[in-house]
């Protein structure tokens, strides 16, 4: 995790985000929750392959951003991973950014919605 | 277990005093029958007084005797008392219950940092110093026998305890009470465990023989810092100075101990023969089981009763070897427990929750169900739901919420029970995911939510109204062609995300011969073995193959989804549910209305 001007940037390195590599994110998490970090950028670039675990944790870090009062911003979204929010429909609520670059763009100082 | 032994007649003749009291006399149902005319009927009883035994004598004509002493009503009794009634005599052995009284006397651990102030006694250089010095005499060979059967005597008495409980506090409780059995010169005994998460001592037992206690005496053992270091990391059995000796500074000579004995007023059977090799007043070992050290037994002797030499050490080193062993196998075995009882209640809330679905898909003439639900942990975060609306109208729910295990099961009894609770009240799929998703927004803060596909059936229209929040897409085999139904304006995402959510229905004609699936993401998510994904692709696939009736077409397409993954673990939830429309009556709806009404499902 990188912190930038009080936005945080979750990289996730894993090429598939699904029931197996979801546990090694949980408590990357659980730190962001606890330090009250509540303005992050998902960076997904490197995640070709996404389930609904993946999903799960994406929905729950953005939820429970927003119930402090934060936002989550998800940049690099490839593919597969694109066409499942899509028809989730939760490219309605996630922000979704080109690079992770785009996503930091007034993210910092203004609301959180592009 | 305290005993009355016979001395004469019947002499070795032993009565276990295991009631609360045991009555002596010539009566037949006397406990002790003594057929002598000197002896009255009911002549004396001896009685449990608190932690404490008592002879009284019943009035007797002859009179009771302690120790040659004639009793007036009741007195106390001691280990090793002689009773005398009429011609007999009987010795008491108590001994088991002089130890009995627990005083809890707490361990502290000080913290020497003074190498000075250090009371251990370094047994192996003393031993050598003795070795080249032969100091006292040999002792001879009466007393070397006596030695190996109380050495003896006591490992078998360990090996006896050690049996005997599954509880790591009883068993070190048995512990000190043996070693103070063992060791007559010392006053107090005490077993510390160390526990490996938090490296905290805890004193698990603690004895202190009793009628010895002096006031003098600090109701606490301590054990030194550096001696714990020394017997728990080293896993070595040592030999300590008396709290707070004075010449704690200075090596021990084993003649100066003498000295200092024969100055105490020692009697002088304690000092004879003289110590072989270094002495000393407190000893430690460690309770171990394969280089892992779990505690320490600590025994502290009265300097009026004696010392411990490098014997008593090797004993007391072999004693909690033994019981080392036993507590290692205590902790395997409550670790077992633990675990059982975990599993226990895992299998409770797997029956708890499988409670909460449907046992029985219904029973619609002219409609063929089948389910399968499979749960990839003990609990899931799967569920599906049939709900009569009205006679003509059901709903079939099927979803899947975010989470596993028993945090996904009970947020999955919340939704199941928020949509009993809208499904009466709102006519229309999308209605209903409007008011589960308000429902669950409120509350679901921690990150949950759930996907669902939302049927309604209607009996006597033939046909079909869904909503979608963000499941999979359900699947129409029509004419063995299989059409997903991916209406766009039927989808919103997963329920609990957001507040609001736009959601339309769309509505299908049933034909016969169609087969509905709904199924959740466990289905198309399955991994194979090369990790690939079972996927949307082949389940249609499958789908395709089948034939209209319900049961096979689930059987089907299983057993496709299981050559796929062969051995690979279920990482997921699996539910799948299939409704075929039978053709065999062309009216099948009109005919099918059940005569009573289905109980309401709220």
């Amino acid at each position: 995790m990188i912190e930038s001007g009080g936005v945080t940037i979750m990289k996730l390195n894993v090429e598939s985000l699904d029931a197996l590599t979801v546990p090694e994110l949980r408590p990357a998490v659980e730190q962001l929750v606890e330090r009250g970090g509540v303005k992050v950028v998902v960076d997904m670039t490197a995640v070709r392959v996404i389930d609904s675990s993946g999903v799960g944790v994406i929905v729950g870090l953005f939820k429970r951003m927003r119930s402090l009062g934060g936002a989550v911003r998800v940049a690099g979204v490839s593919k597969q991973p694109a066409e499942i929010f899509h028809v989730m429909m939760l490219d309605r609520v996630l922000a979704i950014f080109p690079t992770a670059a785009d996503a930091l763009r007034g993210f910092v100082s203004d609301d959180h919605r592009p | 277990m305290a005993r009355i032994i016979s001395l004469s007649p019947d002499a070795g003749r032993v009565h276990r005093l295991d009631g609360a009291e045991c009555l002596l006399g010539r009566r037949l149902d006397c406990h002790i029958h003594i057929n002598d005319q000197r002896v009255s009927r009911r002549h004396a009883r001896v009685r449990r007084e608190g932690d404490a035994w008592q002879l009284e004598d019943l009035g007797s004509c002859n009179g009771t005797f302690i120790n040659g002493r004639r009793i007036q009503g009741a007195a106390r009794l001691r280990h090793g008392d002689e009773v005398e009634i009429g011609a007999s005599r009987f010795r008491m052995d108590l001994a088991d219950d002089m130890i009995a009284a627990v005083e809890s006397a707490a361990v502290l651990v000080p913290d020497v940092t003074d190498p000075a102030l250090s009371p251990l006694i370094e047994v192996a250089n003393l031993r050598q110093d003795h070795a080249t010095r032969k100091i006292g005499p040999v002792p001879d060979v009466a007393r070397e026998l006596d030695r190996m059967q109380r050495k003896l005597q006591a490992m078998y008495k360990i090996s006896e305890t050690v049996a005997s409980t599954l509880e790591p506090r009883a068993l070190l409780d048995k512990v000190t009470g043996l070693l103070l059995e063992v060791f007559p010169q010392a006053q107090a005994a005490a077993a510390v465990t160390l526990d490996a998460r938090t490296q905290q001592l805890r004193t698990l037992a603690a004895r202190r023989r009793k009628g010895r206690d002096r006031e003098s005496l600090v109701p606490n053992m301590s054990i030194p810092q550096n001696v714990v270091d020394r017997v728990l990391r080293q896993g070595q059995s040592v030999l300590l100075r008396a709290q707070g000796d004075p010449f704690a500074s200075q090596p021990i000579d084993p003649e100066a101990v003498r000295d200092a004995q024969s100055a105490a007023g020692l009697r002088e059977s304690a000092v004879q023969g003289g110590p072989i090799g270094p002495v000393g007043w407190r000893m430690g070992a460690p309770l171990s089981f394969r280089g892992e050290h779990l505690g320490i037994l600590h025994v502290e002797a009265d300097p009026a009763q004696g010392y411990f030499t490098q014997d008593d050490l090797d004993l007391l080193g072999g004693l909690a070897s033994q019981a080392g062993v036993a507590l290692h196998l205590i902790g395997l075995h409550q670790r077992l427990l633990a675990r059982e009882r975990l599993d226990y209640d895992l299998r409770l809330a797997r029956q708890i929750q499988r409670n909460l679905l449907p046992r029985d898909p219904p029973r619609v003439t002219g409609l063929d169900f089948a389910v399968h639900y499979e749960p990839a942990f003990h609990v899931g975060g799967d569920f599906y739901d049939f709900l009569w609306l009205d006679p003509n109208k059901l709903a079939l729910v099927v979803g899947d919420v975010s989470g596993k295990a028993i945090s996904g099961a009970l947020f999955m009894a919340r939704v199941t029970s928020e949509i009993r609770a809208a499904a009466p009240v709102e006519a229309s799929p999308r209605r209903v995911l409007q008011r589960v998703n308000r429902a669950l927004s409120e509350v679901a803060e921690d990150g949950m939510f759930t996907t669902m596909v939302y049927v309604v059936i209607d009996l006597l229209q033939n046909s079909l109204r869904f909503a979608n929040a963000g499941h999979t897409t359900p699947l129409l085999r029509r004419n063995g062609e299989v059409i997903p139904l991916e209406y766009v304006e039927a989808r919103t995402m997963p329920l609990g995300v957001e507040v609001k959510i736009d959601v339309g229905e769309a509505q299908v004609q049933l034909l016969p011969g169609d087969t509905l699936m709904l199924y959740t993401d466990g289905i198309v998510e399955a991994r194979s073995v090369n990790g690939e994904f079972y996927g949307q692709e082949r389940l249609q696939q499958s789908f395709t193959r089948c034939d209209g009736v319900a049961r096979t077409t689930l059987e089907t397409v299983l057993s496709d989804l299981d050559r796929f993954v062969e051995e690979a673990p279920q990482s997921d939830d699996q539910t799948v549910v299939c409704i075929t429309v039978n053709d065999a009556s062309p009216r099948r709806f009109e005919s099918i209305l059940p005569t009573v009404m289905p109980p309401p499902m709220v």
